[in-house]
């Protein structure tokens, strides 16, 4: 590209600012290629500007890479434990073993009849059903509920992830409404993982998704509304798995001692946090 | 005088294809691709940076945050099209929102011992040395005490030694208005110098 402004017509001043130019210390120019190839190494997530400014944060920590919590598109939704694996690689988790995948919960078919409590932990693919105390012989955590809505109207526990999942079915009631995803009031998950960070997933990511932080009790959590989304945790034995929620409903997820909670249903943020504070 | 490095003769077709098979393969998610074109722009990239927040550990910030965001647009970047300019708008955006964030601003210096001689000539004699080094200073000062956005089009254009392009972007601006802000930057440089150093 020709410069058209130099050379010729220069004048006096012009001639004495390139030379000022010439003669101005600038520090010396640090080795940005290395630092920016091992940053790309270590965090080779898309990165979305806007997105990240609420959680820039934990960002530091995301660069120990195993994760995490990714966000993603609705595309991703009802696949093949093979496609989630092969999502994970195009999410740019190459350098993270995927190992096993949970038995995640499908998809509900838009516009299914309201469904029965006993029919939920089928269709979600929830696990067994079973009670509270049997779940506790389970499970490698103590279950826990929320003091706010009492005892969960049906209980389902299963193996996978490792460390084991409880999932707590309230059936719709008035303070409840019944969630156009899963048909339930509320559904609240437990299993042993820990998340460090959300790490949005920034090219698929639909505009209709949004992630807070949030403050559970004075523990940090996300609250993620809007459209559905993939999540990846790290499991107990330290291996990623990824996870679907349901769609479009809104879900609080959040950690406390070493269990990831999660809230899913029709409640506005605030509600869900207030029963999320209530869990003991 | 700073040599020239390789990223600063765009002009030469063989050096802008090399960018292009770099940012072909850097596309697809080759690192090391990306990391050799970084190597060539980080020197404009990272002066570019220092001139708008005259910090160098900001400007270190700013330039390599400004690179992992290049990377991620890479798929947005128009095939053929310069890099540079497009390099250096997202670096000027970077630097510009960081500067918001707050902190310091330094001074522009002059480089010790910079009267150097300019290749070809004699020595110069050391009262014109200490006579051009006096005027450079008069002149810096003269520069840095312009409002920011005219600092900031002499820089481009004088220090950084900037296409028309590449100002534009690095300024935020239209190219067609880039001439414009540079020629009332320097009305308005010769309104603060004294008059016998007008030039």
């Amino acid at each position: 590209m020709a410069d058209t402004m130099a050379g010729l017509g220069q004048s006096e001043l012009e001639r004495r600012l390139n030379d000022l130019g010439q003669h101005l210390a600038y520090p010396p120019t640090p080795d940005i290629a290395s630092a920016v190839r091992l940053r790309l190494a270590e965090q080779p997530v898309p990165v979305r500007r806007s997105f990240w400014a609420p959680l820039l944060p934990y960002r530091r920590q995301l660069a120990y890479a195993l994760l995490a919590l990714i966000v993603a598109a609705a595309a991703f939704l009802a696949v093949s434990p093979e496609a989630r694996t092969a999502i994970a690689e195009r999410l740019g988790l190459r350098g993270v073993q995927i190992t096993q995948l949970p038995a995640v919960p499908t998809v509900l078919p838009v516009g299914s009849p309201s469904p029965t409590a006993a029919s939920v932990g089928a269709r979600l693919n929830l696990g067994q059903r079973t009670t509270l105390d049997q779940a506790a012989t389970r499970v490698t955590f103590t279950i826990v509920q929320p003091a706010a809505l009492g005892a969960p109207d049906t209980v389902y526990v299963s193996d996978t992830p490792p460390g084991g999942q409880v999932a707590l079915v309230y059936a719709p009631r008035a303070d409840l409404p019944a969630a156009s995803t899963t048909g339930v009031g509320l559904l609240l998950t437990e299993f042993q993982g820990n998340f460090r960070t959300v790490s949005p997933f920034g090219k698929g990511l639909p505009p209709g998704t949004n992630v807070q932080d949030v403050s559970v009790n004075g523990v940090h959590g996300y609250w993620i509304d809007g459209d559905p989304h993939v999540f990846f945790f790290q499991d107990a034995r330290g291996q990623v798995q990824t996870e679907t929620t349901r769609l479009a409903a809104n879900v609080l997820l959040w950690e406390r001692a070493g269990v990831t909670l999660r809230i899913e249903s029709a409640l506005t943020r605030d509600e869900a946090v207030a029963i999320g504070a209530s869990v003991r | 005088m700073e040599s020239k490095s390789e990223s600063e003769t765009v002009a030469e077709p063989g050096v802008r294809l090399a960018d292009d098979a770099l940012i072909d393969h850097a596309r697809q998610g080759d690192a090391g691709a990306y990391a050799a074109l970084v190597e060539r722009y980080q020197d404009v990239a990272f002066r570019t940076a220092y001139i708008m927040l005259r910090d160098a550990a900001e400007a270190e910030d700013a330039t390599q945050e400004a690179f992992i965001k290049a990377f991620y647009a890479l798929p947005r970047f128009r095939p053929g099209a310069a890099f540079r300019p497009w390099l250096l708008e997202i670096v000027a955006n970077q630097a510009r929102n960081q500067r918001r964030a707050g902190g310091r601003r330094g001074a522009l210096a002059l480089r010790a011992g910079a009267a150097e001689r300019t290749s070809g000539d004699a020595a110069p004699s050391p009262e014109a040395s200490a006579l051009a080094e006096e005027r450079r200073q008069s002149l810096l000062k003269a520069v840095s005490n312009l409002r920011e956005d005219d600092q900031l089009v002499l820089a481009c254009r004088y220090f950084l030694d900037l296409s028309e392009a590449e100002m534009a972007a690095a300024l935020g601006c239209a190219r067609g208005t880039v001439k414009s802000r540079l020629s009332r930057a320097l009305d308005r440089l010769r309104q603060v110098l004294p008059e016998h150093d007008r030039g």
